[in-house]
């Protein structure tokens, strides 16, 4: 936003805009004397068709695919209406709109987009409605000064999988905006308002429900890197939206009216990215984008939506802070490692003879990477005098020696084009010598074994997983209804030191006793994981189990256990060995299971996986048991 | 819209003010120049709820907005009248594009400046070439980074018309 090109730029846009609106008062005269004439035309019946088409209630927020009788804005701000019932009634709020710009041109201030649209629409009514100075307006239109829109998907964060659903905003780049300066752009967030100090899951809890109001809110998206890429570690993807001018003024027009309007903030569904394809509708009304999503918007799905609407233009992918410190350091070999991981807690080592015998290029890679590794380990530590120092020395350091390098950071596959994320399953397989069919549906998201490309590595979220089983015989079984599955693996290396982790809501069978069960129970565990080769982990869990199962000696039973594992992805097959083993308190029943996976990627949206499953339960009160299961299951993403 | 737009346009510019007058000169009473270099972020955010509820940073108006200096609403700030990024939001981005040569908060601090292009690599090797004037300590404020970087610019022929 170079301030000079815009004051001279605007000077001369100036000069034409008087010339124009010299011209456009002297026909406003003309036309005058028709107006009254004209305006008779404007029927009731105009007034109730416009009040239906899908622009006017996309700028009301109402879906337009709603029942008649049924209609509701997902506005929640009296503010945002000028009839009573304008929230329910689009032909009310469309009358009451009229009336007000008739009688205060101001309205036009406060509601750009509706007035831009009942003017172009509504013969004679704008010889009935007099030119207001949007003067806050118009400065806010300028500082924009808008060429392009960018949706920015916010990826994963790295150890937090209830972020893996990811987070989506708009950003705006003005004209001038050159390579590398979208800096000075303006991102529009969509987020509950929070305010300062609350924390934990109450809060949470809060969001999930609705607890919170929404506003959108602005900031340079300078502030928006720093949060994600630098605060949270999350990599952004940059979707350049092919919008028209027209599309985009319309757009902005909406959007100021939505100045401090509230919404319900939910984060299900009427949640940030939702908000956004809203916000698309308006720029263009035929696109019905937020139709997509009656149940959960999930930002990713969202991101699809609109690239099959064919709005993406260009992709840019942006890594996070964290990321580019990966792959700096492993660009570098074992001893450079070493005189890295050294020199970040040791300045002095700047002077010694290990690192100053080395060639000008090494020493130039090892202290830009102990510079890195230092302010990353620093994110949250304030402002440590000693470490402030060393980071500035490294600095210092870096400025010196010439030589520069760039870090290759290839760009992963994009999260849009990766599997799909609802899934129906289709399994054969025998339990306790009993052969049967097994379909599974799964509302969200992606587990360890799911095909890769465009997830990451070591992260599994899953919420609501049914699975109904038909045995030969024709008996059918509820086999497990799964609430919610997190796996979070991060690896530990030298560098980090971060913790593994994982939990478990479900209702499944257990053998208990003599036959299987139907329980509830609740799981958790943490622990470690290490990556021995490139694209493994090995993991660790201490784990802890709620279980509810009226079979067992207490009706509520707690187990302590452990649960480790071996997990190696090719690229179109991921293998997955563990072994998981409970003792329960009071009771004491001992359960283990070993079991093997593999999953082989078929196409985009295809998988095929193959399980073995091996049970022991042994208890006091009866006869140990030992048991297998087989499934070899199909996998459809959708 | 675009006759609405046009028509508030003209007036508007009848009562054209600079938009620099709309941002806070360094010094100014509502803005502290403490910032400094590696100023930290201190306490651990709340994943959890950060991830449910993506929670809204900075007010809910259009301009843009932050919280943290008191020094700027609009993210741009004044230095002898010329308006350009406020810098201190951007410290440690900036010094280590200094340190290297080049980098996006360079870039954007140039563009903010009206630096054209031909100019940019001029500008990004001076400031460069002087990392130990603009950066003396790690205790370095914005405010002295600010106005060591106008002396650079001010000493330069083809730089020195960026300053005003």
């Amino acid at each position: 936003m170079s301030i000079n090109y815009n004051f001279m730029k605007r000077n001369a846009v100036l000069f034409l805009i008087t010339l124009i609106v010299f011209f456009s008062v002297k026909a406003y005269s003309q036309q005058a004397q028709k107006s009254h004439q004209q305006l008779v035309e404007v029927s009731d019946k105009t007034l109730t068709q416009l009040s239906k088409t899908d622009h006017w209630r996309a700028l009301l927020h109402i879906n337009s695919h709603s029942k008649e009788s049924a209609l509701e804005s997902y506005v929640d701000d009296v503010n945002f209406f000028l009839a009573s019932d304008g929230a329910t009634h689009p032909e009310s709020e469309l009358r009451a709109t009229i009336s007000a710009l008739k009688n205060n041109a101001e309205t036009q201030c406060k509601f750009p987009a509706r007035s831009a649209f009942l003017l172009a629409q509504i013969k004679g009514l704008r010889e009935e409605v007099k030119p207001a100075i949007c003067q806050e307006y118009v400065d806010w239109r300028n500082k924009l000064n808008t060429a392009n829109v960018v949706l920015v998907f916010a990826s994963a964060q790295l150890n937090s999988p209830s972020s893996m659903y990811g987070h989506t905003f708009l950003r705006f780049d003005p004209a001038s905006v050159e390579q590398d300066s979208t800096y000075l752009s303006y991102a529009l967030n969509f987020g509950a308002t929070v305010s300062e100090g609350d924390s934990g899951f109450l809060y949470a809890a809060r969001g999930l429900t609705g607890g919170y109001p929404g506003y959108f809110a602005a900031n340079p998206y300078f502030e928006k890197i720093k949060e994600y890429s630098r605060l949270e570690n999350r990599d952004l993807w940059e979707y350049q939206l092919n919008l028209t001018r027209d599309e985009i003024n319309t757009m902005l027009a909406h959007i100021w009216e939505l100045q401090g309007i509230s919404f319900e903030y939910y984060f299900f569904d009427e949640n940030c990215s939702f908000r956004l394809l809203e916000l698309l509708d308006v720029a263009r009304p035929n696109l019905y984008l937020a139709n997509h999503f009656p149940v959960t918007a999930m930002p990713l799905d969202t991101v699809r939506v609109v690239e099959d609407a064919g709005l993406i233009a260009q992709t840019h992918y942006r890594p996070s802070i964290l990321t580019e410190l990966k792959a700096q350091l492993a660009m570098l070999t074992d001893e450079e490692r070493n005189i890295t991981l050294a020199l970040s807690k040791d300045i002095s080592l700047l002077e010694k003879k290990v690192f100053t015998d080395l060639p000008k290029a090494q020493q130039q890679l090892i202290v830009d990477s102990a510079y890195r590794y230092l302010r990353y380990q620093n994110t949250f530590n304030g402002r440590p005098k000693a470490t402030t120092r060393r980071s500035f020395l490294l600095l210092k350091q870096l400025n010196e020696n010439p030589v520069t390098f760039t870090i290759p950071i290839e760009q992963p596959q994009r999260p849009d084009k990766g599997h799909k994320t609802d899934m129906l399953g289709v399994s054969i397989g025998q339990n306790l010598g009993n052969s049967f069919v097994e379909f599974k549906y799964r509302g969200s998201f992606h587990d360890l074994l799911d095909p890769m490309p465009g997830y990451y590595q070591g992260m599994s979220l899953n919420m609501v997983n049914v699975m109904i089983r038909a045995y030969e015989g024709g008996k059918v079984k509820v086999e497990n209804i799964e609430l919610l599955d997190i796996v979070s693996l991060s690896a530990r290396n030298s560098y980090f030191s971060p913790w593994s982790w994982k939990a478990n809501i479900s209702i499944e069978q257990q053998w208990t006793l003599d036959k299987e069960v139907l329980i509830t129970q609740g799981s958790g565990g943490g622990g470690v994981s290490y990556q021995p080769i490139d694209n493994s982990y090995v993991f660790l869990f201490a784990t802890g189990r709620l279980e509810l199962n009226g079979k067992l000696d207490t009706y509520a039973s707690v187990a302590p256990g452990l649960h480790t594992g071996f997990l190696y992805y090719w690229p179109k097959s991921t293998l997955l060995i563990e072994a998981e083993h409970y003792q329960f308190l009071f009771d004491q029943t001992k359960r283990s299971r070993v079991s093997l996976q593999q999953s082989v990627q078929l196409g985009d949206n295809d998988s095929l996986r193959f399980s073995a499953d091996f049970h022991h339960v042994e208890s006091t009160l009866h006869d140990n048991k030992a048991f297998q299961e087989f499934t070899l299951e199909y996998r459809r993403y959708f | 819209m675009k006759k609405l737009l046009i028509v508030s346009t003209l007036l508007a510019s009848t009562s054209l003010v600079s938009t620099a007058a709309l941002a806070d000169a360094p010094g100014s009473q509502s803005c502290g120049w403490g910032n400094m270099l590696f100023a930290g972020q201190s306490g651990t955010p709340s994943h959890v709820l950060a991830a449910t509820t993506n929670a809204s940073t900075g007010n809910n108006t259009f301009g843009m907005s932050f919280g943290t200096n008191g020094c700027s609403t609009t993210g741009t700030l004044t230095y002898g009248g010329k308006e350009m990024i406020d810098l201190s939001m951007i410290m440690d981005e900036f010094s280590e594009d200094v340190a290297r040569g080049d980098g996006e908060a360079i870039t954007a601090l140039a563009v903010s400046l009206g630096v054209k292009e031909a100019d940019r690599a001029l500008f990004k090797a001076t400031l460069h070439n002087n990392f130990n004037t603009l950066f003396p300590s790690e205790n370095a404020t914005t405010e002295h980074v600010v106005s060591s970087m106008f002396s650079l610019m001010k000493n330069d022929a083809a730089l020195v018309k960026y300053t005003v």
